[in-house]
């Protein structure tokens, strides 16, 4: 599974938002593939969408590869190793805990309140995993 | 306790067990192969039994409907799809509630403030570049180690 949640803004419009996808990746892996941050499976499964695409600029970006197998509680713990290893280093961050990758970078006018921000992403892509559920 | 007869998933419900709608869902869906289906769903209790047809319609559409109302058991390869589809969809619910529950972790008053505000590049300029999806705002693949 591939989900992504960005804060975009419309060059045109000046709107502003989070943006979310989920993609099935159909295939399970014990450690993440290289490069499986930098590849779309193939179309989203499901998406949260505030600002339509495509042309927004993005403001901040969270990245989250999973298997498809993995449990709540392993996406979980590694989410929390990921933030614990990187919390005190610049952005953007990126790392693989166990069978989980993840990337996440913001502007800087974001940094400041980089809690929120994460916060934010990961509830728009909740929204997105409970829509593809529903 | 995986029920195995009408009367084992009927108390399974009146018990009350706290269990996701797919764990639900997939002890019906057990059933299915071996009893009427839709003998099977006006057994089941409301509100479930509402949200359960649902599901099975998605599931299935737009051959769903027929199948579940047919009043014959499931073929073997229906009820093992649907099943993937139940164990697909409890994953979802379960990452969802639990990214959600981390968000709201993060927010909270009472965590600990790190004082330390990660330093970003004055601007990103990140751009959306796969217009398909409108997503992938790239950093440079060598900005992850």
């Amino acid at each position: 599974m591939y989900l992504t949640a960005q804060r975009v803004v419309s060059p045109s419009s000046g709107a502003t938002g989070v943006n979310a996808y989920c993609y099935i990746h159909g295939f399970d892996w014990t450690s993440p593939p290289d490069s499986i941050l930098d590849a779309l499976p193939n179309e989203p499964s499901s998406e949260h969408i505030e600002v339509p695409p495509p042309g927004n600029r993005v403001r901040s970006y969270l990245d989250i590869a999973v298997p498809d197998s993995a449990s709540a509680e392993e996406l979980s713990e590694a989410f929390h190793a990921f933030v614990a290893a990187h919390r005190e280093q610049e952005l953007p961050w990126c790392g693989v805990y166990k069978r989980c990758a993840f990337r996440l970078g913001m502007e800087q006018s974001l940094a400041s309140s980089w809690r929120a921000e994460v916060a934010a992403l990961l509830r728009a892509v909740a929204m997105t995993l409970g829509q593809a559920g529903r | 306790m995986k029920p195995e007869t009408r009367s084992e998933l009927e108390a399974l419900f009146a018990e009350g067990e706290p269990m996701t709608f797919y764990e639900r869902a997939d002890a019906v869906v057990r059933l299915f192969a071996d009893d009427s289906v839709a003998s099977i769903i006006a057994s089941l209790p409301h509100p479930f039994k509402e949200e359960f047809i649902e599901f099975g319609r998605r599931a299935y559409a737009p051959d769903g409907e027929r199948l579940l109302i047919k009043g014959a058991p499931l073929p073997e390869a229906c009820l093992a799809a649907f099943r993937a589809w139940l164990r697909t969809y409890d994953t979802f619910a379960r990452w969802s509630a639990t990214l959600d529950s981390i968000a709201r972790a993060l927010t909270e008053p009472s965590s600990p403030p790190s004082g330390f505000v990660p330093q970003a590049p004055p601007d990103l300029r990140l751009v959306e570049t796969m217009a398909k999806a409108g997503t992938l705002p790239r950093q440079p693949a060598a900005a992850c180690t």
